[in-house]
């Protein structure tokens, strides 16, 4: 197949049901109401000459190439802004018009360099596409205009600004505007004059407001915004659509390739969560799959005081399968275990925890969504009877009153920011949302552009619970309940003493104003606007389960939900924002210890027995450990050996000291992934792993959205993920023989009862599905809880204010909060390694200018971070963002450990972290801390390879 | 696990949580014993039961004296 972009209609899709018919040149077309003639003739694969349209972007009328001619009407309507009507009759090519279209061209063309045999988008560009179109021959002005011969803005990393061919069509301007609503761009001056320019004159694109989306590239007609990839390798000659491997939003991309060469990621219009937008991580940030510290082939080392040795697959296989076997045959199958990846494909992770428990034969397999949505498991599973978000994406554009608690998604879920602002600005024509922040800091969304949220309620780190609370007093004691929705659809009982309690006068937010720090008059406006205010979402991230009292806190916003009617519908719901790519289908796909695919607990046997026939094995029927215990096992001595795929522990888990004194103590730890990690610093086999362009599977993101990855290159490394699992399988003697992921997938549908309508023809024919997809729900659920909760009747739990054991005192009298940044991701393994750092080069600690003061830091100098359990060193910057006593800092480097810092409290229910809450001192630094050293070095000796020419000698 | 001084405070530290969190239940040691045995694998219950309970609250007393009667 040859390159094609996606299809332009022009304008965007009209969402009326009314259906109006008219001819356009002699064929009878029939549209929804509210569709441009140019969309319309679009349909009917006529393509009208246009330049500033585009169908991202609502019309403009402003480049005059569109003109038409209507029967009965006079002049030449431009057909972009012009509404079909019924039984109009219009022609888009006559002479008269096509003489206009050419005049305009020419004016165009005269102002253009002709340099398009060597311009980038050569074979791209509209402006070349439309002169053809016109039947532009010649240009009788001469070619000497004000816009030729400008610099170029080249300080972006992935993308040129050639200011020199920009026809001022204002495309990109209404790009940043409409569709990332960042507002970075400005026109200036009018005319030929005109010039496009992000914010200040003075700025640049890298030193301006501009986040790196690429919306204004992708809607630029000509070379003036252009990926520097597309310069530097050519245009694509190819694409397949894929998933992006970063965040739980799940934008679907078309990787656009010449031969195996990645030429540039455009995201996919028809792609249901992201509607043909992205953010700088998908959209450029894919560099790391091949950049130099790549590690392509397995290694191995008796200890980890010893260089890596280069190996075979095969004899890499062979030694971990040995050492595993060993360890099994000494210590019994508990001694060994794994952990999945909430980055890897569900089929890999489930192949993970199917390794463990048919392989090992433990139920030892836990994941990185421990430390970040085991919470939401346990919560929502108590409360509403599943453990996941009950709304897709789309239904926010139904929603009346946002409230945002403990999430910051216009920097960890940028798309998904995006299309939350357009609601918060009312830019679709209705009244904008209201807003409620529920934050310790002031995160972007508080104020920003066109945006200003109606409450923001800086509560101290630690006190959720107790705010939500304080909210349900207000809403059960003002009388704003939804008895009749209660009464309904939950357990009137549990709703009754649960009403009860919150009314009790030490829950008002009065009374706990002393604790929250919020003051009352604030959480009460708060909460009446969220029970009055119409459709009411709930949005919540990391903020809310990285807290000793995470479960609680997700069954609070439930029992809110709850409370005031607003679930099992579009434009209400709770809805968790996921970190990272797959931290759903993990989740989905059985890798916590006590439960198998699809939520269901392992010592239900009738569930076991349908895994132990279709796997031909006994499974035990008890828990298995859970990380953190895992690490407590192998320090005693009972835990032996672990398998690692994709995942970081040691820079992703608390308390660093005890997974390293763990990890240290294991006989076997085999790390799989495709950079030598820091957990890597402890293994003794190191599998190298795949990209997600180099494979084939599904990801889950956080609206339950099943996508498929497509493979689009050969990996580097010889197998996808899935297929080195599998040999690790074969090796210990298992005999697998999957031919394709596919296959893995079939045995999911099978085995999962949510998953029983899914296959990959099905998500190769309608893009994606959401689960459950079975016989009650044959095409999926875009919204959960309808007709009644999944458990039933809905549960309200009481939940008690508890204050976290993590406090503040004379020695540690500042309170730490961590977070993240848009550009990095997580623990900064692929993002360190592409030019995203140029926006976030290390990390920072936040610092109000009082704390500051006392302490005499100013922004930019070495401080000292230091709590109970360790310290560390980085620099500061002064913002009134955080409150006095708050501090705050992001852990996407390594040399800065934050984790040092955090301690090992946890979720009372599910372990999950504290990540949000460690009681701190701030002090002057005289340069990195012993431990910081240490580690250095450590991690230095560890990372070793020693030459191929020395392993021959040995 | 045979259970180290760190294992141990930090066992005694979940059994306590989890009866706290669980506190406002109708019969709270009963689903402090129960969150236990559903979420905790059989080592760490054993661990648990033999540091004899000192130090748990009396609702995680209750749950120990379930899950050892059990
Ligand atoms: S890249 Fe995105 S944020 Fe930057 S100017 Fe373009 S549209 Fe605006
Ligand atoms: S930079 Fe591109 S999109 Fe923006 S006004 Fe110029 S030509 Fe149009
Ligand atoms: S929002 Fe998330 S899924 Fe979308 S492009 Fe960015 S990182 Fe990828
Ligand atoms: S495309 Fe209609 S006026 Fe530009």
């Amino acid at each position: 197949m040859t390159y094609q972009p996606q299809a332009d209609f022009g304008t965007p899709e009209s969402r009326s049901t009314e259906q109006v018919t008219l001819t356009i040149d002699g064929r009878p077309v029939t549209v929804p109401a509210g569709t441009s003639v140019m969309r319309a003739a679009a349909e009917i694969e006529c393509s009208i000459p246009k330049l500033c349209a585009t169908d991202s972007l609502e019309s403009f009328g402003s480049c005059r190439l569109c003109l038409v001619e209507i029967d009965g009407r006079r002049g030449t309507p431009a057909s972009c802004t012009t509404p079909v009507e019924p039984g109009m009759v219009v022609h888009t090519q006559t002479p008269h018009l096509q003489k206009l279209r050419k005049g305009v061209m020419e004016l165009y063309i005269s102002d253009h360099p002709l340099d398009c045999l060597t311009c980038a988008a050569n074979g791209d560009c509209e402006l070349q596409d439309q002169a053809g179109a016109v039947g532009l021959r010649e240009v009788r002005y001469p070619v000497e205009a004000t816009h030729l011969g400008q610099a170029k803005d080249q300080s972006n990393p992935y993308f040129d600004f050639d200011p020199s061919k920009c026809i001022a069509c204002s495309r990109c301007i209404r790009a940043c505007d409409e569709v990332q609503g960042t507002l970075a761009l400005t026109m200036q001056g009018r005319g030929f004059d005109s010039k496009i320019s992000a914010g200040l004159a003075s700025d640049n694109f890298l030193g301006s407001e501009c986040v790196s989306c690429g919306a204004c590239v992708q809607a630029c007609p000509t070379a003036t915004l252009v990926e520097r990839s597309v310069a530097e390798i050519g245009t694509p000659d190819r694409a397949v659509v894929t998933t992006c491997a970063y965040c739980g939003v799940g934008c679907t991309f078309r990787a656009e390739m010449r031969g195996e060469q990645l030429v540039r990621m455009v995201p996919w219009k028809d792609g249901k969560a992201n509607h043909g937008h992205s953010c700088v991580k998908g959209r450029f940030a894919w560099g790391y799959a091949q950049h130099a510290e790549r590690i392509t082939e397995p290694m191995i080392r008796d200890s980890i005081d010893q260089p890596w040795r280069v190996v075979s697959w095969d004899e890499a296989l062979g030694f971990a399968a040995t050492k595993l076997n060993a360890i099994k045959a000494r210590y019994g199958a508990t001694a060994l275990g794994g952990i999945t990846s909430s980055r890897c494909t569900n089929e890999e992770t489930f192949l993970v925890q199917k390794l463990v428990r048919a392989g090992f034969g433990s139920n030892n397999v836990d994941t990185c969504a421990r430390v970040c949505h085991s919470p939401t498991g346990y919560g929502l599973n108590k409360t509403f009877g599943t453990s996941a978000g009950t709304q897709d994406f789309d239904s926010v554009d139904e929603s009346d009153v946002i409230l945002v608690i403990g999430a910051n998604p216009t920097d960890a879920h940028p798309v998904f920011g995006s299309h939350m602002k357009r609601r918060l600005r009312g830019i679709d024509g209705r009244p904008p949302a209201k807003l409620i922040v529920i934050d310790p800091r002031r995160i972007d969304l508080v104020r920003s552009p066109h945006i200003e949220a109606d409450h923001h309620l800086a509560l101290r780190p630690g006190t959720n619970v107790a705010v939500l609370t304080a909210m349900a007093h207000v809403i059960v004691t003002e009388g704003l309940a939804d008895e009749a929705f209660i009464r309904e659809r939950c357990d009137w009982d549990e709703y009754q003493h649960w009403a009860e309690f919150v009314s009790l006068p030490t829950n008002s937010p009065e009374h706990l104003a002393a604790v929250t720090q919020v003051p009352a008059e604030t959480l009460r406006a708060a909460a009446r606007l969220y029970a009055t205010g119409g459709n009411a979402a709930i949005y919540y991230g990391l903020g809310v389960t990285e807290h000793s009292q995470g479960s609680s806190t997700v069954i609070a916003i439930a029992n809110l939900a709850m409370a005031t009617g607003n679930i099992g519908r579009r434009g209400v719901g709770v809805n968790p924002l996921r970190g990272q790519n797959n931290v759903q289908g993990s989740c989905d796909m059985g890798s916590f210890p006590h439960e198998l695919s699809g939520y269901r607990h392992i010592s239900n046997a009738s569930v076991r027995a349908l895994f132990e026939q279709d796997w031909g094995v006994e499974l035990p029927p008890e828990p298995g450990l859970r990380i953190p215990n895992m690490l407590d096992a192998a320090v005693e001595g009972t835990f032996r050996g672990l398998y690692v795929q994709g995942e970081d522990i040691l820079q992703s888990d608390p308390n660093i000291q005890h997974v390293a004194a763990g990890l240290a103590a294991m006989d076997c730890v085999i790390v799989h992934d495709l950079f030598l990690n820091e957990t890597a610093n402890y293994a003794h086999v190191f599998l190298p792993g795949s990209s997600f362009l180099e494979k084939d599977g599904t990801f889950t993101n956080a609206e339950r959205r099943i996508q498929l990855v497509r493979k689009v290159m050969t990996p580097l490394n010889g197998m996808a993920d899935w297929e080195v699992t599998q040999a690790l399988a074969n090796a210990m003697g298992l005999g697998w023989s999957y031919a394709h992921p596919s296959e893995i997938m079939d045995e999911i549908a099978r085995l999962t009862p949510t998953f029983a309508g899914v296959s990959f023809d099905r998500l190769d024919k309608e893009g994606s599905l959401q689960w459950p997809v079975n016989e009650a729900h044959p095409d999926g659920s875009p919204i959960m809880h309808v007709d009644g909760f999944v458990r039933g009747k809905g549960r309200f739990v009481v939940t008690d204010y508890i204050p976290t054991e993590e406090k503040t005192g004379p020695r540690f009298p500042l309170l730490l909060t961590t977070g993240r940044i848009l550009s990095q991701y997580n623990v900064g393994a692929q993002t360190r390694r592409t030019e995203n750092s140029l926006w976030h080069g290390e990390d920072q600690l936040e610092i109000h200018p009082v704390d500051a003061e006392d302490r005499g830091i100013r922004t930019g100098d070495w401080v000292k971070l230091s709590s109970r359990a360790g310290e560390t060193t980085l620099r500061a910057l002064v913002t009134d963002r955080v409150a006095p006593g708050v501090v705050y800092t992001t852990f996407h480097h390594p040399d800065t450990q934050a984790n040092v810092v955090t301690t090992d409290y946890s979720d009372w229910a599910t372990n999950c972290p504290e990540y949000k809450v460690t009681a701190v001192q701030v002090g002057a630094s005289n340069g990195p801390t012993d431990w910081q050293r240490d580690y250095d070095e450590q991690a230095r000796r560890s990372r070793r390879i020693a030459p191929v020419e020395a392993e021959a000698a040995e | 696990m045979s259970a180290g001084a760190d294992t141990t405070a930090t066992l005694i530290r979940m059994a306590n949580q989890i009866a706290q969190g669980l506190a406002r239940e109708a019969d709270p040691a009963a689903a402090a014993a129960e969150h236990i045995r559903l979420y905790w694998e059989p080592r760490m219950i054993k661990a648990l039961l033999a540091t004899g309970g000192a130090g748990l609250s009396p609702i995680a007393q209750e749950a120990y004296g379930r899950l050892a009667g059990a």
